[in-house]
């Protein structure tokens, strides 16, 4: 059993930002009372109202389509698959089976630096389903469940990958530039944690590169991208032994259990036929015309991809920080207006990754909602550019604005912050710290040169962290060695 | 027929297994004939009419009040639709 490998397709989905449901007029918003937001047509009641196609639907799933580098289908059409299941009221769910929105796409992802392919087999519009709330623990365990349908009908996108994953690493940076991709193009807020993006994940192991496919699980109930990631590494694990022990992986639905880290069978795996999937006559063909798809593809922005390449190129940044910095349209439209007020890319972009980013996350917010402007950010970096200020100090002075949403020079002024790089004032300390601390002196001069650090130290305490600390090496290097 | 019923969720009895099966055979026997005539030029008729579909404004429209939403549910927990577990012994 050497030489297998992992194969991994990933099914998406994804809840779009329309304000009302697919087919009919119910709201979406999240957190209403259950079952608050029904109507005949979505709760499948006999004598409802024929469904009617929601138009931002449609074109956001065109748009997502683009995005992701699919042909987009000439004519749309809604076909019905037909399962039972507590959270389907109709007994069916209208989906895209025949003619999908968009197929024949990829996605790049960078691994190491080498940028590989996903392919995209399709995407698809669909509605979604209701959602189940399990009394007890969960759905093994549980007595009883109860529903509710105000997410039944809801518009998603599915997006289906080709089985070209080969690790739980792949499948988890696939994801995050799905999810990059789509928050973008600004049709979904796709958090993981909330269902508005949730992943399935096909996976079987083969015994070497190109043989036939093995026969495929498919993981469910991964709530996060570390859940996509622990659940594939657990299900190749099991299924690599199950092949190692000489059994047969057997072709079914899993559960990923998060508390134990483990996969558990749920139900024997359906094939398409299993759904019976027809045309739903309700629901006529809805021709594309090529002037509408090309109004909706000068809509899209530049993508996370084309927008990385370009910051490597016209701003000299290193990879990683193209990549970091493009994670988010946000974040990417903030660096560059930074720049607009402080010409300094390596600066800025080192700035706003460690210090920005690490505020940001510790107070949990969004560089959106950051109370500091990309003008102050740029004249912080100019003050520390321009020596007014020491790297250490802006620091504090970060935080101050980040809390504050204060100006860098008037906190600076209001604390006397200004950087001391007069050389006589700085000569005066030094003389006084190497008074003070004889036995540093003597070490340096015995060769530990470790010493010197200790004394840069105290020059920088006895200035509050003012002093230039280039010009403090200097001037004590100076003093020590003459 | 006894995986259309598991399908369909129905239980069957042998007689009614049966009668469907006859049923079967005689729809399958008239699926049979439809090949000898000349099917080429006909679309499927898979809708009521031959327009295209139209679209709707992403407008929001008043939802049913919870008395009426819940109105036929057999068994209901507050605001929500109360069902059987789902997954069995």
């Amino acid at each position: 059993m050497q030489n297998m490998e992992t194969v991994v397709g990933l099914e998406v989905h994804v809840e779009l930002f329309t304000t009302t449901k697919l087919f009919c007029g119910c709201s979406t918003a999240f957190g209403a009372e259950p079952n608050s937001q029904v109507c005949p047509t979505c709760l499948g009641l006999p004598g409802g109202t024929l469904p009617r196609l929601n138009q931002r639907a449609v074109e956001y799933t065109i748009e997502a389509a683009l995005a992701l580098n699919c042909r987009i289908a000439e004519k749309i059409t809604f076909d019905r698959k037909n399962y039972f299941y507590a959270d389907l009221p109709k007994g069916y769910q209208i989906s895209q089976f025949f003619s999908p929105m968009g197929t024949g796409g990829y996605v790049e992802i960078n691994l190491d630096g080498k940028i590989k392919k996903i392919g995209i087999h399709q995407i698809h519009l669909e509605e979604d389903t209701g959602k189940l709330f399990h009394a007890g623990d969960d759905i093994l365990t549980s007595a009883y469940s109860r529903v509710d349908f105000n997410r039944a009908g809801v518009p998603l996108i599915e997006i289906v990958t080709e089985p070209d994953i080969r690790s739980a690493e792949e499948a988890r940076l696939f994801l995050q530039r799905l999810r990059s991709i789509l928050r973008y193009i600004d049709i979904s807020d796709c958090k993981m944690e909330e269902g508005s993006m949730r992943c399935d994940a096909n996976v079987s192991i083969r015994a070497a590169e190109g043989s036939a496919l093995g026969d495929k699980t498919e993981l469910k109930n991964m709530n996060s991208f570390r859940s996509v990631y622990k659940g594939i590494e657990y299900e190749v694990e099991r299924q690599s032994g199950v092949l190692k022990e000489g059994g047969k992986v057997i072709p079914e639905t899993r559960h990923w259990d998060e508390s134990k880290g483990i996969t558990t069978a749920m139900r024997s795996k359906f094939v398409s036929a299993d759904y019976r999937c027809f045309p739903d006559p309700n629901l006529p063909p809805l021709e594309t015309p090529a002037e509408w798809v090309e109004k909706i593809k000068e809509k899209i922005p530049e993508l996370p991809s084309s927008r990385s390449r370009r910051f490597i190129d016209d701003y000299g940044l290193p990879p990683y920080d193209a990549e970091v910095l493009t994670v988010s349209r946000g974040l990417a439209d903030y660096y560059e207006s930074v720049l607009r007020y402080h010409r300094d890319p390596k600066a800025a972009s080192n700035w706003i990754m460690s210090e920005l980013l690490r505020l940001l996350n510790a107070a949990g917010l969004e560089v959106d909602e950051c109370k500091i402007q990309p003008e102050a950010l740029g004249k912080l970096l100019k003050m520390i550019g321009d020596e007014v200020i020491s790297g250490k100090i802006a620091k504090t002075v970060l935080e101050e604005m980040f809390a504050s949403g204060e100006d860098p020079e008037a906190i600076v002024e209001r604390k006397g912050l200004v950087q001391i790089s007069d050389e006589s004032a700085l000569e005066e300390i030094i003389s006084r710290v190497l008074e003070n601390n004889p036995k540093s002196v003597e070490d340096y001069n015995q060769g530990k040169k470790k010493a010197m650090g200790f004394l840069v130290g105290q020059v920088m305490k006895e200035t509050g962290g003012k002093a230039n600390p280039q010009k403090v090496n200097e001037l004590l290097k100076e003093k020590l060695d003459g | 027929m006894e995986r259309a019923a598991w399908d369909a969720r129905v239980k069957l009895n042998s007689e009614e297994t049966n009668e469907l099966l006859e049923h079967s055979r005689l729809v399958f026997e008239q699926l049979d004939s439809i090949p000898e005539s000349e099917l080429d030029t006909l679309q499927a008729t898979c809708y009521g009419h031959s327009q295209p579909n139209t679209v709707r404004e992403d407008t929001e429209e008043a939802s049913l009040p919870l008395s009426l939403s819940l109105g036929n549910a057999p068994d209901a927990d507050e605001s929500c639709f109360r069902v059987p577990r789902i997954i069995e012994e």
